[in-house]
């Protein structure tokens, strides 16, 4: 057992497959430049929540906070979006409408979920760290809000499809057994035990202070409408908590990051399940061009 | 050919002496009149007549060849009229015009670019030309309600650019322009006054029409008429506003005819079926989810949706068009046009002033393949026809690009209009396919409603058969199932031969599977590859093979130096270095490039191949930024050798990534490579896909391979026996498309918009995509496929047939449109002799398949034996080899199975030869076509220069064969013919040499001589073998005597005693002439020439080489991969590089030093 320090993400990496691990991280491979634009706007939208939340206090009120967060995103924009990452202004624009309609609508004077976000943020970019099992584990949380009876971390997202929800929680079991394969969700429940125990060791932690996670969707809800003068998009977030999936799945939460804990310390990167990694993981890698754990089977034939 | 080669290229000129045209056809060929329309069923030899038909005006009615113009749709199509003329009229026959109907349009716009008001150096602007334009356009679309997303959420084909590029395709297909759509849809505004109309049309029918009766839908139908008439009445009355206020119109009468049937029964005259008051508000579409209970859900006419497709199609078209517009002044700007373009300007120059000009160059046109023609080609067609002089060949049953503008009508109705006098013609005389192949073609195509003209189909001269000829087979229950499964033993069992079912057993080039779809193709390939049936998949359909992205990779990693996922592809796959060296270079911080440039050697645990990498990765990317693109992938497989490392079916696939790198070298300045090539490669299936199905390119066939293709690919096309998969109503249902309407609309007026279903229209297309399947077949046809049941109720047919009876003739779209019962009309078309192979060869195979090899005292079937290989590799590699299993030999000889019967062997001398100096060479050459080992190109070369000997000796020997046909006498002239062949098939390189070669030749007696025969074909059975060749030219001495004649363009001298070659062919001419030849020699034209020697050979010297050639020939029946010489042909064997060579002579991968 080492006492490496790994993120969420990296462990993800190394559940979706350990050869995906061994080339990212362990060889370093340059994929191709793919387009930077997706990236771009999370980091657009990360950092305008982030700066929003620093410059709020408890009693700002709503219309003063939802005109900082559009002036905060103007100021974003120009300075992440790269015209580069578009083929044309008309793309670039279009995604500029429907980034700014999403932080409009989170910060909605008139009950946007960001308004309280902003208000009772205790953090920021809040890094935390824990350790169980002699594994120690490290992440981010974007922000962490004063409630009620304890804390709420945030991770945004551009939208939540996909994320780890109480009906496919089972699946988590399942990836652990090798019958599924469940990167994505694993990831989520790899980001939840960090943030939620993590968390407990900040200072701003009191004990007897109920934690929760959520994960909140920009980008859930888009529309689009056309008249004659052009188009008009809309966009409404919200947020998927996923703290009951972590205390009812606690035990395969944790022995998942155990094996993949100690996959990336043993530096075993032979891909296993190797069925269901070809079949699940192969199609979307980064490194499927190169790798030859795939590649074999197909000269084989 | 001499006995360097006994290949017969396909596309080489055959003057068809031997065939005559059949009644039919001499009708045709012979008449005097004009204009005249000949439709012509599949293989009836309508090109054959349309050929015979132009040699006849040039040689009986003394046509000067050049005052006849010939129009094809295809290179290939175009190439080989001109090759045919030509092989029987000589070089008249290249003064006929032979164009498609493209490259007309392309020389006469050159011609006359001054008066077209162009640019004469234009360029045809490229598919990769097209895109980078479209991608440049992207901000004068005016976007509204077109998303400006460029990469679509559902994958790259539903961004904004592909819908503008498939947008202006449709477009200009039609000759619409971006002003005609500007005039039709008029302002935004008034595109979105129409937005809701639909809505609100549906609005209608759901306030009024909810009644529970007949009697109380009866009473609001008035109302219902009254306000459609007001929203009618509300419309302009041209362009958009003009269709829409046509589809209300056709409501209103829909209305009417509602109430004529309601009265009907209310007065008692008239049952209808229950729940037919629901009728009214479904029709109109005001109920909100689809058919309600007791109207059938397929019934498929909700007609408001009609209007509602239409306004959107105008939405997004009232969007594109000024991005189609800026598309059009790009072009215009980069001095290019496109291929619609080239129609559509030159159509616009015939209608000028000048038009009359250009079509007095021509007194004859003679058009193939006319229905294929679109709006503008036949236009076109029509402005260069003078005197009525035209002669147009068809056939509206194959008529089958109607999807991407082709108008079907040209050759019958637009025909009848343009040219009163047209006189008709039929073909229907089929050379091709068996005749149940013809009565299922025949029998199937009277299922086509609408057909104009019919034809029935009757084979001529069938050959004897013994076998069966239209095979089914039933796709299994199972939902999923795509019936690959059934269809690989089909495959297998056709090869093998064993099946009683079977005549013969075929090679896999005579078997073609002939897809609807691509998706059809997929699960097969799959199949094929697990059970090692070669294939070839023609340019259309898209396959990813290791090989072939390993070549890819390469490319990519010029492209994008720091693309280090390409260079670990290209590392691992072409160099083969291990886990360790690749970690090494992966390790350090800088691109893996510089480290694989600037790493010592030592630090590797194989340096050798680390040097070889490096090596050709520094001089490849040396030249990147200065070569073009075709000139760098040259260089990349030339230095490389990376097509060594793939399969034989790679190389096969790797011809499609020649084909597009092919098409971005076609301009007169070629791009370098660049990461937008690579990007576009990426890309290239799902943007162009509709392009690379045009029926302007034919794929090149495969004869020792599975031909797969679509359908629309096939076209022309014939093969011994064909495969159709999944031939069901879900699978072959046409999908309707965008801009019909619109399209319609703009081309024959407002009111076309609702005039037709075009869904209907595409059913009647996918059965003559059926009938052109069908037709391809010359033996064998087995179809796969399969129906489900029906499960309508009683009462709800009962509904559509009262819908069927109600709807006024101004309402085109009828209930359940659209649907395909494909298979079930197979089965009810089946002639008596079909067979059902479900059971019998789609569900096993007949005797011993593929072969067995023995292995550690066991018999393991191919399959095994592969993974025992692989196995043993393995461990030899990690090193956990067995003393014991090293020891075991692999019996390969039994590879081919003791109970299958050997391949038909086809002997030559070139073969035999072969086979005398290395029994295995032979066996790996002539019996199992094996690769040739890894060579060092660099360490070979030509004693030419990079110009191969063979080269030269082909070129002399196909042109030396062209002057003879043609009775050309003078080197001038044979000069030309060798310039042309040279031209033709790219090898200018060849040409002074082949000149050398002619020189030679002109200082012999033989030119004096009269010429009987050239390469003349020729087989030979002896004692059970077959013995196959070309002799190259017999000739006529002076003194009457027939002498054969050898030519030789190599440096190598010929010893005529101990020659075995020369009395092959004497024994040969036994057969094919009537007095005895007994001389026979070589005419050296080459280096050490020019010199004649011949000999003559007495009947005891013919019968000793008979005796060694039965007893060679006898001995290679029992072939084996065992058996070898070693000597000094090693030097030019192939395959030495096994240990049998002499140790000079090997030399192996990453061994190789320089």
């Amino acid at each position: 057992m080492s006492s490496e320090s790994l993120s969420p993400s990296r462990l993800a990496n190394y559940a979706t497959c350990p050869r995906l691990y061994d080339y990212r991280y362990v060889q370093d491979v340059n994929t191709p430049d793919r387009t930077e634009l997706y990236l771009n706007q999370g980091t657009i939208y990360h950092e305008t929540i982030e700066d929003v939340c620093d410059a709020t206090d408890r009693g700002d009120d709503p219309e003063t906070i939802h005109n900082r967060a559009m002036r905060i995103f103007d100021a974003k924009w120009d300075e992440h979006s790269i015209p580069d990452d578009y083929e044309s202004a008309a793309h670039q624009e279009y995604q500029r409408a429907e980034n700014r309609a999403a932080i409009a609508s989170f910060f909605d004077p008139d009950g946007g979920d960001g308004i309280e976000h902003a208000r009772y943020s205790v953090a920021t970019e809040c890094w935390v760290e824990c350790e169980v099992d002699g594994r120690k584990l490290h992440g981010k949380a974007d922000n962490v809000v004063r409630t009620d009876d304890g804390l709420h971390i945030f991770d945004y997202k551009r939208n939540t499809d996909g994320v780890l929800s109480s009906g496919t929680a089972e699946y988590l079991g399942e990836h652990l057994d090798g019958e599924a394969h469940e990167p994505k969700r694993v990831r989520n429940a790899f980001q939840t035990a960090t943030y939620v125990e993590g968390v407990k060791n900040e200072p701003f932690y009191e004990d007897g202070m109920t934690v929760r996670f959520s994960f909140y969707g920009l980008l859930n809800s888009t529309s689009f409408e056309s008249s004659s003068d052009g188009y008009e998009v809309s966009a409404r977030g919200y947020p998927r908590e996923t703290t009951g999936i972590y205390h009812e799945h606690r035990a395969a939460i944790w022995a998942l990051i155990r094996d993949a804990h100690d996959g990336i310390t043993g530096e075993a990167y032979e891909p296993e399940p190797f069925e269901l990694i070809t079949e699940e993981a192969c199609p979307d890698c980064d490194y499927r061009e190169m790798c030859a754990d795939r590649l074999s089977p197909e000269v084989r034939r | 050919m001499s006995g360097d080669s006994d290949e017969y290229p396909s596309w080489y000129p055959v003057p068809e002496e031997g065939v005559s045209p059949e009644p039919q056809q001499e009708t045709i060929i012979d008449s005097d009149a004009y204009p005249v329309r000949v439709l012509a069923g599949a293989g009836t030899g309508k090109t054959f007549t349309m050929v015979r038909k132009i040699e006849h005006l040039i040689d009986e009615e003394d046509v000067s060849p050049d005052r006849i113009l010939a129009l094809t749709f295809t290179n290939n199509a175009a190439d080989s009229m001109r090759e045919k003329l030509n092989a029987k009229l000589g070089t008249a026959g290249y003064d006929v015009d032979a164009y498609t109907y493209h490259s007309i349009c392309n020389e006469i716009l050159t011609d006359y670019a001054y008066e077209a008001g162009i640019d004469p150096d234009f360029e045809v602007a490229t598919d990769a030309e097209k895109y980078a334009i479209v991608l440049d356009v992207l901000d004068d679309i005016e976007y509204r309600s077109v998303k400006p997303n460029v990469y679509g959420s559902d994958g790259y084909a539903s961004g904004a650019a592909s819908k503008l590029l498939s947008f202006i395709g449709s477009m200009k297909r039609s000759d619409i322009s971006p002003g005609d759509i500007d005039g039709f849809l008029g302002s935004a505004d008034r595109v979105y006054g129409l937005a809701d109309l639909p809505e609100r049309v549906e609005t209608i029918a759901s306030d009024h029409l909810g009644g529970r009766s007949v009697s109380s839908v009866l009473d609001s139908l008035p109302e219902v008429r009254g306000e459609l008439v007001a929203e009618r009445d509300g419309l302009g009355t041209d362009g958009i506003e003009a269709s829409a206020r046509d589809f209300l119109g056709r409501l209103v009468d829909l209305c009417d005819a509602l109430e004529v049937a309601f009265e009907a029964h209310e007065a008692g005259n008239q049952e209808l079926p229950d729940n037919s008051y629901k009728l009214p508000k479904y029709l109109l579409g005001g109920y909100a989810n689809g058919a309600p209970k007791g109207i059938p859900g397929d019934l498929g006419l909700e007609l408001a949706d009609h209007l509602d497709s239409f306004v959107s199609d105008c939405l997004a078209a009232r969007d594109l068009t000024a991005g189609y517009a800026a598309y059009e002044r790009e072009l215009d700007e980069r001095n290019l046009i496109d291929f619609d373009g080239l129609v559509v300007e030159t159509a616009a120059l015939m209608d000028s002033p000048v038009g009359e000009e250009i079509a007095e160059r021509w007194d004859y046109v003679f058009c193939d393949e006319f229905q294929d023609t679109d709006r503008l080609q036949f236009d076109l067609v029509t402005s260069l026809v003078t005197d009525d002089n035209l002669f147009v060949v068809g056939d509206d049953d194959q008529a089958i690009y109607e999807w991407r503008g082709a108008h079907v009508a040209n050759i019958t109705d637009e025909l009848d209009q343009a040219f009163a006098a047209l006189t008709d013609e039929p073909l229907e005389e089929n050379f091709r396919s068996r005749q149940p192949i013809l009565d299922l073609a025949n029998e199937a195509i009277q299922k086509l409603d609408h057909r104009e003209r019919h034809k029935t189909l009757k084979r001529v001269d069938e050959p004897a058969y013994d076998g069966d000829t239209i095979a089914t087979v039933e796709l299994p229950d199972d939902d999923d199932a795509d019936g690959a499964s059934q269809l690989r033993p089909v495959v297998e069992n056709l090869v093998s031969g064993d099946a009683e079912n079977l005549d013969e057993a075929y090679d896999p080039g005579d078997i073609a599977l002939l897809v609807r779809k691509h998706a059809h193709a997929t699960p097969l390939i799959d199949e094929f590859e697990d059970a090692g049936i070669p294939y070839q998949v023609a340019g259309d359909l898209a396959t990813e093979s290791v090989g072939v992205g390993t070549v890819t990779a390469y490319l990519k990693a010029l492209a994008r130096p720091e693309d280090e996922v390409s260079w670990n592809r290209v590392l691992l796959m072409r160099y083969r270095l291990c886990d360790a060296d690749i970690r090494t270079l992966n390790a350090d911080d800088d691109r893996l490039v510089d480290t694989l440039r600037e790493t010592p050697l030592e630090e590797f645990e194989e340096p050798d191949r680390v040097a070889e990498a490096r090596e050709h990765a520094t001089e490849l990317l040396d030249i990147r930024d200065s070569a073009s693109l075709s000139h760098l992938y040259r260089e990349l497989t030339d230095r490389t050798n990376i097509e060594w490392y793939l399969s034989e079916q790679e190389r096969r696939d790797l011809a499609q990534l020649e084909d597009v790198i092919g098409q971005y070298g076609e301009g007169a300045v070629q791009p370098p490579l660049t990461p937008e090539f690579i990007d576009s490669l990426e890309h290239y299936d799902s943007l162009f896909d509709e392009g690379g199905t045009t029926p302007t390119s034919q794929p090149d066939v495969a004869d020792d391979a599975v031909n797969v293709m679509t359908i629309h690919k096939s076209k022309g096309l014939d093969f011994p026996v064909v495969l159709v998969p999944q031939v069901t109503a879900d699978e072959w249902a046409p999908s309707s498309r965008t801009y019909d309407a619109l399209e319609a609309s703009l081309s024959d007026g407002a009111e076309a918009a609702f005039a037709q279903d075009f869904v209907e229209r595409d059913t009647r297309e996918t059965r003559r995509v059926f009938h052109v399947a069908i037709t391809r077949a010359e033996d064998i046809l087995v179809l796969q496929g399969g129906s489900e049941e029906g499960d309508d109720a009683v009462d709800e047919d009962s509904v559509s047939e009262l819908v069927d009876e109600i709807l006024p003739s101004r309402i085109p779209w009828q209930p359940e449109r659209g649907q395909l019962p494909l298979w079930a009309d197979v089965l009810g078309c089946l002639p008596d002799d079909a067979v059902d192979w479900t059971d019998t060869l789609a569900s096993g195979t007949v005797g011993h398949i593929g072969g067995t090899v023995n292995h550690d005292g066991e018999e393991l079937a191919v399959d095994a034996a592969r993974d025992r290989v692989i196995d043993l590799a393995t461990a030899s590699l990690n090193g956990n080899l067995s003393p014991r299993t090293e020891r075991e030999t692999l019996q390969v000889s039994s590879l081919n199975g003791p109970s299958t019967p050997a391949p038909s062997l086809s002997h030559s001398y070139t073969s035999l030869t072969a086979y005398e100096e290395c029994p295995r060479s032979h066996y790996l050459d002539y019996v199992v076509n094996a690769f040739p080992d890894y060579q060092d190109t660099t360490a070979t070369s030509d004693s030419g220069g990079g110009v191969s000997q063979r080269e030269i000796g082909v070129l002399f020997h196909d042109t030396a064969e062209q002057a003879a046909n043609q009775a050309v006498e003078r080197p001038e002239q044979w000069y030309e013919i060798c310039e042309r062949l040279a031209s033709h098939r790219r090898a200018a390189d060849a040409l002074p040499a082949a000149k050398q070669c002619i020189d030679r030749y002109f200082e012999l007696d033989l030119p004096s001589y009269e010429i009987i025969d050239a390469e003349r074909e020729f087989e030979l059975n002896i004692d059970g073998h077959e013995l196959v060749g070309y002799i190259d030219a017999v000739y006529r001495t002076p003194d009457d005597e027939l002498v054969v004649i050898d030519y030789k363009a190599t440096e190598r001298h010929r010893d005529l005693e101990g020659d075995t070659q020369l009395p092959i062919y004497l024994l040969a001419c036994r057969g094919l002439y009537d007095e005895p030849v007994a001389r026979a020699g070589y005419a050296y034209v080459g280096d050490i020439g020019p010199k004649v020697e011949t000999r003559t050979f007495r009947g005891g010297d013919l019968a000793a080489v008979r005796d060694d050639v039965t007893a060679s020939m006898n001995r290679i029946a029992e072939f084996s991969f065992g058996r070898y010489a070693a000597g000094e042909h090693c030097q030019w064997c192939q395959h030495n590089q096994l240990p049998c060579a002499p140790g000079t002579f090997t030399v192996g991968p990453g061994f190789n030093e320089r």
